[in-house]
């Protein structure tokens, strides 16, 4: 619900008193609302975009502003909601009280927050609201992750390949779920993915961003109807979308390849 | 949600007779056999018959009691206080940065002093009386509590230290909800090997001086000949030691539950 805006954006790292870039002059701005994938080779500054806008890192160069506010602001207002790579749970909770943390945390009135157990219905997880993360599966210990990332009703979500580790049939159903929340939740999404057919098929737009130093390439406008449905992966629409997302991922390298 | 999962709740593994009966045996055999060595007069002076110490025990039950009673005080009263100087050094050494690294040398540097030369340099400064003993009951525990605690506290998971930051989670929320559970199976760890080493700073302390407790008992036997007696103090002090790490290794099932187990391995 509330626009990011990254305007020429530059993230450096010290790494043995050298200065290396990770980013460099990045610009990209994801409306309110919006559902948008950044894909990309690994060590392209995927994860430290997003880390940059949920202000776990300091950016170097540029600005970035959320619904207007610097990110420290809307990071300490809990309007910033994160799923990580791996669940993260807290192993010695339930699900139920893992959702609860950021309540915890946050603290003051509930207002108009979801219930937990509301939450709980929403990633499809009712009759284990009291069972320990390591008595789920992998799919339900990121679902667990993402009803936490969504108990503070953030009006940014931001998702680092939530679904990277689980196996293709899960994650595609994961993939509608996502969908599905984020339409009834209005939250602004923001998907790092590193696979083409699950870029276009969430977002409004793709980003693409290459590596050495981390640049944006690309930018892939997906004008696909929603709701999204499985069968429309296999139009020659998707197909003509996925195949710009890969051209700008592989640029020469393709036409090389096509040619020989 | 057409995952399969395991379905919620514990499942308690029924007790075995076998596992207590099995060590039970062995140790009545391991009796057995001292006794008939003994007879056969193959063991030294200096190692009684299991049946000397029985006998020693029935003779001596009431000076063994009276005089364990002051260890096992001294003993759980430097366990406590080293645990909590132990928790409260830890949160300092890992919540402030600066602080870890002096907090560790000077805890090194305690450690490696000798026990048995600090003691009567201690009982010169506090007196021969309880404090001295509690004190050095504590010194004797601290270390290993001290280093399991710290690196408890920093086995805190990046991710999870990263959303904490993310929902601004102030210190103490971040202590309390974060690093102190993650850290509890370290600190349980610590507590097994630091109850037994209570009792042995306890035994020491009262060994240097002391008018009752289970230390000065054994140096009295000792010094009168009296080999099974002797015997009975040290067996004495070995179920102490082990009473006390069998309690925290229970605290520990209550406390952690399924964790208790799970120390190293997964995540
Ligand atoms: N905390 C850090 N310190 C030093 N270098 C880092 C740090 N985080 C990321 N990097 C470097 O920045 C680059 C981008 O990393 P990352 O954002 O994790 O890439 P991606 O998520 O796209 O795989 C990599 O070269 C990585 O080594
Ligand atoms: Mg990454």
């Amino acid at each position: 619900m509330s626009e990011i805006v990254i305007d020429r954006v530059g993230k450096a790292f010290e790494i043995d008193g050298k200065s290396v870039p990770a980013l460099v002059d990045v610009s990209l701005r994801f409306e309110a609302g919006g559902f948008y994938a950044l894909i990309g080779p690994s060590g392209c500054g995927k994860s430290t975009l997003l880390r940059l806008i949920a202000d776990i890192l300091a950016p170097t160069d540029g600005v970035i502003t959320i619904g207007g506010q610097p990110p420290g602001v809307a990071r300490r207002q809990h309007e910033i909601g994160f799923v990580f790579q791996e669940a993260s749970l807290l192993p010695w909770r339930s699900v139920i009280d893992n959702i609860e943390l950021p309540l915890e945390i946050a603290g003051g009135p509930v207002g108009d927050r979801p219930r937990p157990e509301s939450l709980v219905r929403l990633v499809g997880l009712s009759g284990f609201e009291n069972a320990k993360p390591a008595q789920l599966s992998g799919g339900m210990q990121q679902r667990v992750s993402i009803a936490r990332a969504l108990a503070l009703r953030p009006k940014v979500l931001l998702l680092d390949e939530p679904f990277g580790a689980l196996d293709e049939i899960t994650r595609q159903r994961m993939n509608l779920e996502l969908l599905r929340i984020w339409q009834e939740t209005g939250t602004t999404a923001v998907l790092v993915t590193h696979t083409i057919g699950e870029a276009v098929f969430m977002a409004d737009a793709v980003h693409v961003l290459a590596a050495r130093p981390g640049r944006l390439v690309d930018t892939i406008e997906v004008d696909l109807p929603r709701p999204r449905r499985l069968a429309l992966m296999q139009t020659p629409e998707f197909n003509r979308l996925e195949n710009r997302v890969r051209a700008a991922l592989f640029g020469d390298e393709l036409a090389e390849t096509a040619d020989g | 949600m057409a995952e399969a999962a395991a379905p919620p709740g514990g499942r308690g593994r029924p007790p075995r007779l076998a596992g207590i009966l099995a060590p039970l045996a062995v140790f009545a055999v391991l009796v057995a056999l001292m006794e008939g060595l003994k007879r056969a007069g193959v063991l030294p002076v200096t190692v009684p018959a299991p049946s000397e110490i029985a006998a020693a025990f029935g003779r001596a039950h009431g000076d063994l009691f009276y005089h364990m009673a002051p260890t096992v005080l001294s003993a759980a009263a430097g366990f406590v206080l080293a645990t909590l100087v132990a928790l409260a050094l830890a949160a300092l050494a890992v919540g402030w940065r600066p602080a870890e690294r002096p907090v560790m040398t000077l805890a090194i540097v305690i450690d490696s002093i000798p026990l048995i030369a600090l003691t009567p340099i201690l009982m010169v400064w506090v007196g021969n009386g309880l404090p001295a003993r509690i004190i050095i009951g504590t010194i004797a525990a601290l270390f290993p509590l001290l280093v399991g605690t710290v690196q408890g506290l920093k086995a805190v998971d990046r991710n999870v230290s990263e959303l904490f930051h993310i929902l601004a989670a102030t210190r103490w929320q971040r202590l309390r909800k974060l690093a102190f559970p993650t850290a509890l199976p370290f600190l349980f760890a610590a507590l097994k090997i630091a109850a037994p080493l209570s009792v042995l700073g306890a035994l020491l302390a009262e060994w240097v001086s002391a008018d009752r407790g289970l230390g000065i008992m054994m140096i009295y036997a000792l010094f009168s000949f009296d080999v099974p007696l002797t015997w009975l103090t040290i067996l004495a002090v070995c179920v102490v030691a082990t009473l006390a790490y069998g309690l925290v290794a229970l605290a520990e099932k209550l406390v952690l539950g399924e964790r208790a187990t799970s120390i190293v391995g997964g995540r």
